[in-house]
C-alpha cells in the first residue's frame, strides 16, 4: 500500500477522531498506523476519539456550568456529545467552543420541563464574554457633575456593557449552580427578567432592571440621544415614572458603564 | 536561519537565553501557573519555585482576571509561555490570527521562553484541540522546518518545541523520533523542550530504550525540561499530568541534569491539581536531584526566589 501523504494522514485521522461511536475507520489509516502498547489500531484511534469528546465536553462544561448542573450529568453528557459531533470547533482556542450551544438547545429543546435552558446558556456565554473583556476607562460621577445630562446628549457605553432579557428567571437559576439539584425551585423560574451585565475594575456585576429601565438603556446604547430614548420608551411605557428615569440615570452615573458623552448641536 | 533573523536574535540575546535572569548555578525549577492556584498566589507569598510557565492560550484572548494574575506573577518571577495550539505540523498552514495574538502576549509579558509542541492539533475547520502524532517523514520535516522559520521570524525570537506522548505511530517513517526532533532543531534553529514524561511514555508505548532517545539529543539543543506524571491504562501509558513524577522519569531527569545543569525544569500538573505547597514539594525533589549532581554534598531545599522585582 502506498505511503500516506501528511495531508491524507491528517484528514483521515481527523475523520476517525470525529466519527460517531461504533462506526468504521478508513482502512488506509488503519493499515498505515502502528498502535502503541497492547492497543490495536482501532483502540489506539479510539484513545484519540474519546479524548476529543472528553476535552470538548469539559470545555463546554466550564462555560455552561449551570446548564450542566440543571441537566444533570447523564443528560448533559448526551447533549454535549450530540452538540460536538454536529458542531466542529473552528477556533484555535478551546474556550471559544460553544458559541452555538444556546441555539442548539433552542432547536433541540431537550427537556419540556426546562424551557429556560437555552436562555440560561445564552446568559452563561454572555457572562464568559464579559469576564474576558478588557477594563475600559469610564466616566466618573464627577464628569456628570461637570456635564449635566441634557436631552441632546448621546452616551457611549463601554465594551463590557450588556443587556439581557428572558421570559425566565435564568439569573436566579444560574446563582444556584453548584448547589444541590433539589435547590432548583420547581416552576419558580417562570418570571421574566431584564438584566444589566457590566464589568467594573475586573469584577462582573449583574443588576436587575425593570422592563422600562431595560428599554431606556437599550435605546440609549443603540445611539439615541437622551431625549429620543425617553420618547421611545414613553411610547411603549406611558406610565413610566420620573423615579424610574431618575434611577436609570443614577445607575448610568455610578456604575462606570459610560465612556464618552457627545452633545448634539442644533443645525 | 536567515542572516536577518540571526542578527535580530543577537540583538535580543539578553532575552533569548533560557535561563536569562536566573542564577546560573542554582536549580531553575518552575511550576505551571494554573487558575486553581490564583487565590494562593494573589497575595504574593514567598514560594520555593524560581519561575512559572503559563499556557499561552489562557491569556492571549483574555483581558480579564487571568491576564491580571499573569502580570502580577510576572512582577516577581520570570515567566515562560507554553502554547498548545500552534499546530506547527498542520498541512493547512499557520493561523495568522493565532500568531498575531501570541506576539501581542509575548510583547506584553516578555517571557524568557516561548514554546509549543511538535504536533498538529486538528484541521482548521475541525479543530481536535489535541497534541496529535505526526509521521516522522521527510515531508513532515520540511513542512515543520518551514513553519518554525515563519514563526520565529514573525515573533523575532527563538521558540522551543516539545516532544509529545503518542498512542500510535506511523511505521513508514524516514526518521526515529529523536533524530527527527534533532533535525527539526538543527535545520530551523528552534530549541527543544524535552518532556521526559512524554519520552518515557513513548518508550514504553512504542518499545524503545528511553536512554537511546535521551543520549541522542545534544544538550545544546535543549532549552527546557518538562516533568510530569502519566497514568498506566493497562494497555498503554497515558499522558495525564495528573500524578507525581514516576521514579523512572526521575532517573531520566537525573541522567540529563547531570550533563546539563543550567536547563530550566518545569513540574507540570494539569489534572487533579494538588495544593500549591504540594506542587512546590514536587519541585523540591527536582532541586534535590540537581543538588546531588551540582550542589553541596548535603542536599538542601531550594532557596527562596531571588527574582523579586526582576521586571
Amino acid at each position: 500500500m502506498a505511503k500516506l501523504t501528511l495531508n491524507q494522514f491528517q484528514h483521515l485521522f481527523s475523520q476517525a477522531s470525529l466519527r460517531p461511536e461504533h462506526t468504521g475507520v478508513d482502512p488506509m489509516l488503519l493499515n498505515g498506523i502502528m498502535p502503541g502498547g497492547t492497543l490495536t489500531s482501532d483502540t489506539a484511534l479510539e484513545v484519540y476519539r474519546t479524548g476529543h469528546i472528553v476535552r470538548l465536553t469539559e470545555a463546554l462544561g466550564e462555560t455552561f456550568e449551570a446548564v450542566w448542573w440543571v441537566a444533570g450529568d447523564e443528560h448533559y453528557f448526551e447533549l454535549a456529545q450530540e452538540f460536538l459531533l454536529t458542531h466542529s470547533s473552528t477556533s484555535y482556542n478551546l474556550s471559544d467552543f460553544g458559541k452555538r450551544f444556546p441555539d442548539f438547545l433552542d432547536k433541540r429543546q431537550p427537556f419540556a420541563d426546562l424551557p429556560f435552558l437555552a436562555d440560561l446558556a445564552r446568559f452563561e456565554w454572555l457572562f464568559k464574554e464579559v469576564f474576558h473583556l478588557p477594563p475600559h476607562v469610564s466616566l466618573t460621577p464627577d464628569h456628570f457633575h461637570q456635564q449635566p445630562l441634557s436631552g441632546n446628549l448621546r452616551l457611549t457605553f463601554g465594551p463590557s456593557f450588556r443587556l439581557f432579557r428572558s421570559p425566565y428567571a435564568v439569573y436566579e437559576v444560574w446563582k444556584l449552580r453548584g448547589t444541590s439539584q433539589d435547590s432548583l425551585p420547581a416552576k419558580n423560574w417562570g418570571n421574566p427578567q431584564w438584566l444589566l451585565c457590566y464589568k467594573h475594575q475586573q469584577q462582573v456585576f449583574i443588576k436587575h432592571l425593570s422592563e422600562p429601565e431595560y428599554w431606556l438603556l437599550d435605546h440609549l446604547s443603540s445611539g439615541a440621544s437622551i431625549e429620543e430614548a425617553l420618547e421611545r420608551t414613553l411610547e411603549d411605557f406611558p406610565d413610566i415614572t420620573a423615579t424610574t428615569v431618575s434611577d436609570v440615570f443614577a445607575l448610568i452615573k455610578h456604575t462606570g458603564i459610560i465612556t464618552h458623552l457627545k452633545m448634539d448641536f442644533p443645525t | 536561519m536567515t542572516p536577518r533573523l540571526e542578527r535580530t536574535w543577537q540583538k535580543k540575546a539578553h532575552r533569548l537565553g533560557p535561563t536569562d535572569g536566573m542564577n546560573k548555578r542554582q536549580p531553575n525549577i518552575g511550576v505551571g501557573l494554573r487558575p486553581t492556584h490564583y487565590p494562593y498566589l494573589e497575595p504574593r507569598p514567598q514560594t520555593s519555585v524560581s519561575w512559572f510557565e503559563a499556557v499561552s492560550e489562557n491569556y492571549m484572548d483574555s483581558k480579564g482576571r487571568p491576564l491580571d494574575m499573569l502580570e502580577l506573577i510576572r512582577k516577581d518571577y520570570p515567566v515562560a509561555l507554553h502554547g498548545v495550539s500552534l499546530s506547527i505540523a498542520s498541512t493547512e498552514g499557520l493561523r495568522q490570527e493565532y500568531l498575531h495574538n501570541l506576539r501581542n502576549l509575548v510583547e506584553r509579558i516578555d517571557p524568557f521562553i516561548v514554546s509549543d509542541h511538535l504536533c498538529w492539533t486538528g484541521l482548521q475547520q475541525q479543530n481536535l484541540h489535541d497534541l496529535l502524532p505526526i509521521p516522522f517523514t521527510d515531508e513532515a520535516l520540511n513542512l515543520i522546518v518551514d513553519h518554525v522559520e515563519q514563526v520565529q521570524t514573525y515573533l523575532g525570537r527563538q521558540i522551543l518545541l516539545e516532544n509529545v506522548s503518542t498512542y500510535l505511530r506511523v511505521p513508514e517513517a524516514d526518521w526515529a523520533e529523536w533524530d527527527f526532533l534533532k533535525e527539526v532543531a538543527k535545520r530551523s534553529g528552534c530549541g527543544l523542550l524535552l518532556d521526559l514524561n512524554n519520552l518515557y511514555v513513548n518508550a514504553k508505548n512504542h518499545q524503545f530504550d528511553p536512554s537511546v532517545f535521551l543520549e541522542a539529543i545534544p544538550t545544546d539543543l535543549i532549552g527546557q525540561i518538562h516533568l510530569a506524571g502519566y497514568t498506566d491504562m493497562g494497555t498503554h501509558l497515558f499522558d495525564t499530568h495528573s500524578k507525581p513524577v514516576y521514579p523512572e522519569v526521575w532517573e531520566l531527569f537525573s541522567s540529563l541534569i547531570a550533563r546539563a545543569p543550567e536547563l530550566p525544569v518545569l513540574i507540570e500538573w494539569d489534572e487533579d491539581i494538588p495544593e500549591f505547597p504540594l506542587l512546590e514539594a514536587e519541585a523540591l525533589k527536582a532541586g534535590h536531584i540537581w543538588n546531588y549532581h551540582h550542589g553541596q554534598t548535603h542536599t538542601q531545599p531550594i532557596s527562596a526566589p531571588v527574582f523579586s522585582g526582576l521586571s
